[in-house]
């Protein structure tokens, strides 16, 4: 029944995106009036503004040669050098205007209702997808014909499965899984099986919407470290956080599978702020102190598995997923992540018996969480566009 | 030495949870009799033992159980210590 219910959740998941994301953003020029420029029929433009001695800018006209060749059907680029030509430079301001734009610097490069500023493998990778995002309008070649579901655009079903399979891995994580039970086991105690449903579920669901908020946080940090040593650090982090997990797994494989007992202190902290929540006579002061407690609980938590989030919040940057798509993507990932909690809970609140699920694939989880962040911080570092998720 | 079997376990330990399951098959099969003393709130107790940093732990005499087992290697344990 359970694995039946699973197997529903997941294929409604993945049909997901074919019925809600299925519109792609449209190609409009937003600044072809500002330059002055053609809009031809079936043609992208792309406009580098660019200074004639800096080397991010010379960087980038030689892989725009590259990029003409490959997409000459589609793309038309226009160059305008602003260090020494003034007409270019006004032209650069007014775009910048259009934009709000108030960071300074080359190469800046316009792409329909896009920007970017700087240069770097990765903006290099974006941009690259932006015009086969823009392409695709005319030429959808990541659409596979599916019977039944009919087309079906690849790249859009392939970021929701790693949505699927990093959140549910990530879930995995036993950080806070203790805390859960030791919730349960004081759930039980209450007389009002209805309170004790509500501030439960109060609990999973404010973890998640703190799992969201710093999802999008690290997004947001992200989007702002266009500085390519910036991202390299980042990658580094994610490597280092694999290299240390796969040296925990070296010191736990031969150990017995159980529970390991860590922090007393903060164990016995935490223990006796549930206990004074959940011995509150008013119910409203349980359910803020719940919602309190989740959110610190969460946040230190946080730093237990911050390679995941890490890693799925760069993919969405590297594939230039925003607004709601990129929220989307986001709930889906969080869902998996909650889901062995959900179960635990559900399962135990319906039989009223504590359930747990074993210890003894932690392990490997712990290897495969390994694994997956040393590989993705190397890709990162040496191939972010293999992380383009455009088959 | 002691003769009793002893369980020492945590609310919050999923392998505990797990571990209670299969004896709570053995009070049915086999009668078993045995103490569950928990980690945080039997401190005392607990403390008697030595307990290292891994849960649970089940004892009889100076024979230690130690992690999560499946119910094939508690049933093991528990014949050769002639408890069942």
């Amino acid at each position: 029944m359970k694995r039946k219910l699973l197997l529903i959740i997941l294929a409604v998941v993945l049909c997901f995106p074919i019925t809600a994301l299925a519109l792609s953003k449209s190609y409009t020029d937003k600044i072809a009036e500002i330059t002055g420029s053609e809009i031809k029929e079936n043609k992208i433009n792309l406009y580098l503004f660019h200074g004639a001695e800096c080397p991010h800018c010379e960087e980038e006209r030689k892989w725009l040669l590259q990029i003409e060749k490959d997409y000459k059907d589609y793309l038309e680029v226009y160059y305008f050098e602003v260090w020494h030509d003034n007409d270019n430079a006004t032209i650069m301001n007014k775009v910048k205007s259009e934009f709000g734009i108030i960071k300074s610097g080359v190469p800046l490069t316009v792409i329909g209702d896009e920007y970017f500023i700087g240069f770097s493998d990765a903006i290099g990778s974006k941009i690259e997808n932006k015009i086969k995002e823009y392409a695709e309008l005319k030429n959808n070649s990541n659409e596979v014909k599916i019977p039944i579901l009919g087309n079906i655009d690849m790249k859009k079903v392939s970021i929701p499965l790693v949505a699927v399979v990093l959140g549910f891995i990530d879930g995995f994580n036993p950080c806070a899984m203790w805390i859960l039970l030791f919730l349960i086991n004081m759930l039980f105690g209450m007389n009002n099986k209805k309170k004790a449903w509500i501030l439960g579920l109060t609990f999973l669901f404010i973890s998640g919407f703190v799992y969201l908020l710093s999802m999008l946080g690290i997004n947001f940090v992200l989007g702002v470290a266009t500085i390519q040593w910036m991202k390299i650090a980042i990658a580094i982090f994610i490597l280092i956080a694999g290299i240390f997990s796969l040296k925990k797994y070296f010191k736990i494989r031969k150990e017995a599978a159980g529970c390991t007992v860590v922090d007393s202190k903060k164990r016995k902290i935490l223990i006796t702020r549930i206990r004074n929540i959940m011995g509150s006579k008013s119910f409203i002061f349980s359910l803020i102190g719940i919602i309190v407690f989740a959110i610190s609980v969460n946040l230190i938590e946080l730093a237990c598995s911050l390679g995941f989030p890490l890693i799925f919040t760069e993919i969405l940057s590297i594939n230039n997923i925003s607004g709601i798509t990129k929220i989307l993507y986001l709930l889906i990932y969080i869902f998996f992540y909650l889901i062995d909690d959900l179960v635990v809970f559900a399962i135990s609140m319906i039989t009223l018996e504590a359930t747990g699920i074993t210890n003894k694939y932690n392990k490997l989880c712990t290897l495969v969480s390994a694994i997956i962040m040393i590989v993705m911080g190397l890709l990162l570092i040496f191939k972010p566009d293999w992380l383009m998720l455009n088959f | 030495m002691n003769k009793k079997l002893i369980v020492i376990s945590a609310v919050w330990c999923p392998s505990c949870l797990i571990l209670k399951k299969h004896l709570k098959k053995l009070k049915d099969e086999y009668n078993l009799d045995y103490e569950v003393l928990d980690f945080d709130l039997d401190e005392e107790e607990v403390n008697k033992f030595d307990v290292g940093d891994k849960l649970p732990v089940v004892i009889y005499d100076n024979q230690r159980l130690i992690g999560e087992k499946t119910y094939e290697e508690l049933v093991l344990f528990l014949k050769e210590c002639g408890v069942i």
